[in-house]
């Protein structure tokens, strides 16, 4: 008898529980998660820049819930913190090359000359090399920095967006609403705004998913090899790069948290865009 | 009763040739086409599938797809030569001044916004009326277009509406701007006979309402006889015969167009009349008469020499042996 209530309770979470399956998939909830905790970090961590020298490279406690680096700061801090700067700087560069982007690709689908052709070679030739390569090469020369990371890090996405949104526009081109469009006295920027970007966005959507993705890894590897943000600000790579030394003689703790964060945080996106994917091409 | 007098033209098409493809595959769909729309009048341009009626029409809005090029002729629209517009003038003349209605209503609607605010959007940008005034013009334009409840219908997505109601919305998008020259490209294809009807007796009110002038391009014939004041029959891309729409069709001198109106006669009881033989598919330029291959008259003269168009009861024929 006591029981009803408990299964009607459970049904309705597990009802619950099904529509949110369908509606985000788990991507969504971790990286909503992840905001969440980074937003609140000032009350739930320590200072990620605190220096504790009494109490370096301390196992995970109560105290130090991740344990603590070789400067005695605490690494749960430090993660949470650097979700700030990570996703931060991953939406702005995804952001920034979708800007660019897509009214590029769209234009360049509509224009259709010279101008396409052109646009067409500029992002093959930035394609060519190997993204990471390309990110390295251009940090190395135009120095560091946060926002020249930003840059960098939309630029070498910009050719993806150009590449997506044209192909996907092509076909749309000579559509009859486009063509009653054009008939109406629209012209090309009203024709991209208001016709075409709509209609592509849930491509655009899945891509900006991934697009985030890559960027965070970008900028984790390019901290890694020291290129990128340098310690003690708070960055993922960084942090794996500093801890790197001294999990072989057993302080593994250093380097894993931030690791499994960037692990957990791409494999969330990835998902995302998954779900965006599947909610849409049904 | 419309009247079919002299009266000045509002766009008026030149010799108008276009080319399709490139080195051997070239084609021609148009050839040497004249086209008069008289002000405030309806014309028609009949003819089958292929036959050239489209690019016509997309020649006078300067929106040729990009595989076709115009090799010669004129084309003015009140005075302006929209052949050497400049694509911004072009633009500014496109909704404004002739508004296009196509084949397929449903396609040419913006997919993912209300019918209201497709209508009221151009209202905004063409007339400068504020948002809400734009809404309440779409709303009376689709009241006007036949639209019963436009208030409520106007909130509704395209694929909500059926057939017939979004070619009376697309009607109401064309007349957002109260355009001098409306251009109804195959307006009825996909409908069934009585909205076939229905909606071009609509656009011979609105018309009449408006002050407009109206292209009328279909294969129907039964439209033609019924709504237009002038016709140009056109077959493989050139004229068959061209005059007022009570002669040509009361007495056709050109076996085309008497095969046109036969197809139209259904007799009960018996198979639909069709034309034997087909519109070739890609047109070369003529040499003979393009109908000679499936014509009962042709003789020899008809193959090899193309008929020039010829004054004959009070409209022009290309056939020769029209008299």
């Amino acid at each position: 008898m006591a029981t009803a209530p408990a299964t009607n309770s459970l049904r309705f979470l597990v009802a619950v529980g099904n529509r949110l399956r369908v509606r985000v998939g788990y991507g969504a909830i971790v990286i909503g998660i992840l905001i969440l905790l980074s937003a609140v970090a000032p009350l739930i961590s320590k200072d990620p820049l605190h220096i504790d020298s009494t109490a370096t490279l301390v196992p995970p406690s109560w105290a130090h819930p991740f344990g603590t680096d070789q400067n005695g700061m605490d690494i749960f801090a430090r993660v949470l913190y650097a979700a700030r700067l990570d996703l931060g700087e991953a939406l702005a560069a995804a952001t920034l090359a979708v800007l660019i982007g897509v009214p590029l690709g769209a234009l360049g689908a509509l224009a259709a000359g010279w101008g396409d052709q052109a646009l067409l070679r500029i992002t093959e030739s930035v394609q060519s090399f190997p993204t990471l390569l390309l990110a390295m090469g251009v940090v190395a020369a135009i120095g560091p920095g946060l926002g020249k990371l930003v840059l960098v890090i939309a630029a070498v996405n910009i050719p993806v967006y150009v590449r997506l949104t044209r192909s996907a526009v092509l076909p749309m081109r000579d559509m009859e609403f486009i063509q009653a469009a054009r008939c109406a006295g629209l012209g090309n920027i009203a024709i991209v705004t208001r016709h075409l970007i709509p209609n592509i966005a849930h491509l655009i959507a899945a891509q900006f998913s991934i697009n985030c993705a890559w960027a965070i890894q970008i900028l984790a590897a390019l901290s890694f090899i020291g290129l990128g943000v340098a310690l003690p600000t708070p960055e993922w790579g960084a942090m794996v790069r500093a801890g790197a030394d001294y999990t072989v003689y057993g302080q593994w703790w250093v380097a894993l948290f931030p690791g499994l964060a960037i692990v957990i945080t791409v494999l969330s996106l990835n998902e995302l865009a998954d779900s965006f994917r599947r909610h849409t091409s049904r | 009763m419309r009247q079919a007098g002299p009266s000045e033209a509002l766009l008026s098409i030149r010799n108008l040739d276009i080319e399709i493809g490139y080195g051997a595959d070239k084609h021609y769909p148009v050839q040497d086409v004249d086209l008069t729309v008289p002000s405030r009048q309806v014309s028609g341009l009949v003819g089958e599938s292929g036959s050239g009626k489209s690019l016509t029409a997309l020649a006078v809005v300067g929106m040729l797809p990009q595989s076709a090029r115009q090799i010669s002729g004129t084309i003015e629209f009140a005075d302006i030569d929209i052949c050497h517009a400049e694509e911004s003038h072009l633009q500014r003349i496109r909704g404004r001044q002739i508004a296009l209605l196509f084949q397929n209503p449903r396609a040419s609607l913006h997919p993912l916004k209300k019918v209201g605010s497709q209508i009221a959007y151009l209202a905004m940008r063409h007339q400068h009326l504020s948002r809400a005034s734009a809404w309440n013009h779409a709303i009376d334009l689709m009241a006007a277009a036949g639209i019963s409840e436009p208030k409520a219908r106007a909130g509704d997505y395209p694929h909500q509406f059926s057939g017939g109601m979004a070619q009376r919305a697309a009607l109401a998008m064309a007349l957002a701007c109260s355009p001098e020259l409306l251009i109804a490209d195959e307006p009825t294809s996909g409908l069934d006979t009585t909205l076939r009807e229905q909606i071009v007796e609509l656009l011979a009110t609105q018309v009449r309402d408006r002050k407009m002038t109206v292209l009328l391009i279909t294969h129907d014939i039964g439209l033609i006889k019924h709504h237009t004041d002038t016709v140009t029959v056109l077959y493989a891309g050139r004229i068959m015969e061209a005059g007022a729409t009570r002669h040509v069709l009361s007495s056709p001198r050109n076996p085309y167009t008497r095969e046109l109106m036969r197809a139209d006669q259904q007799v009960d009881g018996t198979r639909m009349y069709a034309i034997p033989g087909n519109v070739p598919p890609v047109l070369p330029r003529w040499t003979g008469c393009p109908f000679s291959s499936r014509c009962d008259l042709a003789t020899d003269v008809c193959r090899e020499v193309l008929p020039p168009l010829r004054l004959i009861a009070g409209r022009e024929v290309a056939c020769h042996h029209a008299e």
